[in-house]
């Protein structure tokens, strides 16, 4: 029961990313890798069989727990679009992306799952666990694609360094549940196979790994608001300098672009506004010159958004 | 109809076109970095000097002293000036250097008065000038109102 309300805290949570994202999605190309990344996590997440029953979804795929490969596959490339969304350059795209590194991943879990687990007997939620208490082959599928996942999570919680800063603790909390869920798995896996099962070492995987997820999610919708925090906190800027131009009649730069993002005009704005003041030497006064310092921090804020 | 003054926009921004294309400048670099990438395309040395001493420059934002015999350059900002704003000021002169006239004999100095405001330009004074602010604003694109990948993934 408890298994259930993780998994589909974690699936309510990677929906609403969809949902709420896919305006985004649409209009900025760049926006889609991280979409993308949620929509891979959702199917991954319903492949569990707590929303659709598990014999249903595993039927389609010949009802031999294939859905387990595609589970693990999914998870994993998931993950590393994850990663891609934190780390690529603003120009990358879907397409652009190293995909041989998820492609080498997956193909490496594909053969050795149907080599190493030739019968898998029927649908089963527990079919990996159930099989590695007396297969050798389950047993090195069930660590290799553990160690494949938790390799991954390494690396997210890496890429998790340019992230906005409240964004990163999330997504490192996210990463370091993710990661030990996969290392508790396959230490329940050898107890099971080698020695003797141990009650507490099952349990851990669940909690560990899903509650990772929601973390990731949160990280997510926190990076989304700090942003639109930031891009507001720019327009109110210009807002605020505009009136300072027209009152010491100074125009901006004429040659900007015709699509000039807020930043840029704000940019120009500023500068026009100095130079006016240094040409007719009249100085801003206080508050003028503290709305140029808020603007220059703005400007040149890295990827803290100095007051995020 | 195209006018003279579209015709010199145009240029103005073919120049300024090859001017960064000439130097490899990108977004998300730092000034320094622009500053650096100046120096190997044009293969040059050169300094950036914060001056003190700026009571007598009146509406001068910066000037730039180039030896093209030692092929190095200084460029002289006002060290009172926020970082932005003396930075704006160098990369114009950054822009004269990257120029395809930039030993055509253009002023080398940056006003706080626009070009467009300023009746002493000869023709190619004014043009010079005005390829200058246009580069210095690219790279002032490029330096802080580029998209930042954290802002930009999720």
């Amino acid at each position: 029961m408890v298994t259930v309300l993780l998994i589909d805290a974690a699936l309510a949570g990677l929906l609403l990313v969809v949902v709420l994202r896919a305006r985004v999605a649409w209009r900025q190309p760049r926006a889609r890798i991280a979409w993308l990344a949620a929509l891979i996590g959702c199917i991954a997440l319903l492949t569990q069989g707590t929303v659709i029953p598990l014999e249903i979804l595993d039927g389609f795929l010949g009802g031999t727990n294939v859905l387990k490969l595609v589970q693990n596959v999914l998870t994993m490339v998931a993950l590393w679009l994850g990663i891609q969304a934190g780390t690529a350059p603003v120009s990358a795209r879907i397409r652009t992306l190293r995909w041989w590194f998820p492609g080498l991943l997956g193909a490496l879990f594909a053969v050795v799952f149907f080599v190493a687990l030739p019968e898998r007997g029927t649908s089963s939620f527990r079919f990996l666990e159930d099989a590695a208490m007396t297969s050798t082959g389950a047993w090195a599928y069930g660590v290799l694609h553990m160690a494949g996942i938790a390799l991954v999570g390494l690396l997210l919680f890496r890429s998790a360094r340019g992230s906005l800063p409240k964004t990163r603790v999330f997504f490192r909390v996210g990463a370091v549940g993710i990661v030990l869920g996969c290392l508790s798995e396959i230490l329940d896996l050898t107890l099971s196979r080698f020695f003797e099962p141990d009650a507490l070492v099952s349990a851990l995987f669940d909690p560990l790994f899903y509650l990772g997820v929601v973390s990731f999610v949160i990280g997510i919708f926190v990076a989304s608001r700090t942003t639109t925090r930031i891009r507001r906190r720019g327009d109110e800027l210009l807002a605020r300098l505009e009136p300072v131009a027209r009152e010491r009649g100074v125009d901006s730069f004429p040659g900007l672009p015709a699509d000039a993002v807020a930043d840029t005009r704000l940019h120009a704005l500023r500068v026009a506004v100095e130079d006016d003041a240094i040409a007719t030497s009249t100085p801003l006064s206080p508050p003028q010159r503290a709305l140029l310092d808020d603007i220059d921090a703005h400007l040149t804020r890295r990827t803290t958004g100095v007051h995020p | 109809m195209v006018t003279e003054a579209d015709e010199m926009l145009a240029r103005v921004q073919a120049r300024a076109d090859r001017a960064i294309q000439r130097a490899g400048l990108a977004a998300g670099m730092t000034f320094d970095q622009v500053v650096h990438a100046v120096e190997q395309a044009l293969e040059i040395r050169l300094r950036i000097v914060p001056e003190t001493d700026t009571a007598g420059w009146g509406t001068l934002t910066g000037f730039l002293t180039y030896f093209a015999d030692r092929r190095e350059g200084s460029i002289h900002v006002r060290a009172s000036d926020a970082a932005i704003y003396s930075q704006f000021a160098a990369s114009h002169e950054l822009g004269h250097l990257l120029d395809d006239a930039h030993c055509s004999g253009a002023l080398h100095e940056r006003s706080s008065v626009s070009p467009h405001d300023n009746p002493l330009l000869t023709t190619p004074e004014y043009e010079a000038e005005l390829v200058a602010e246009h580069i210095a604003h690219r790279i002032a694109r490029l330096l802080y109102t580029s998209p930042r990948v954290a802002e930009s993934s999720w």
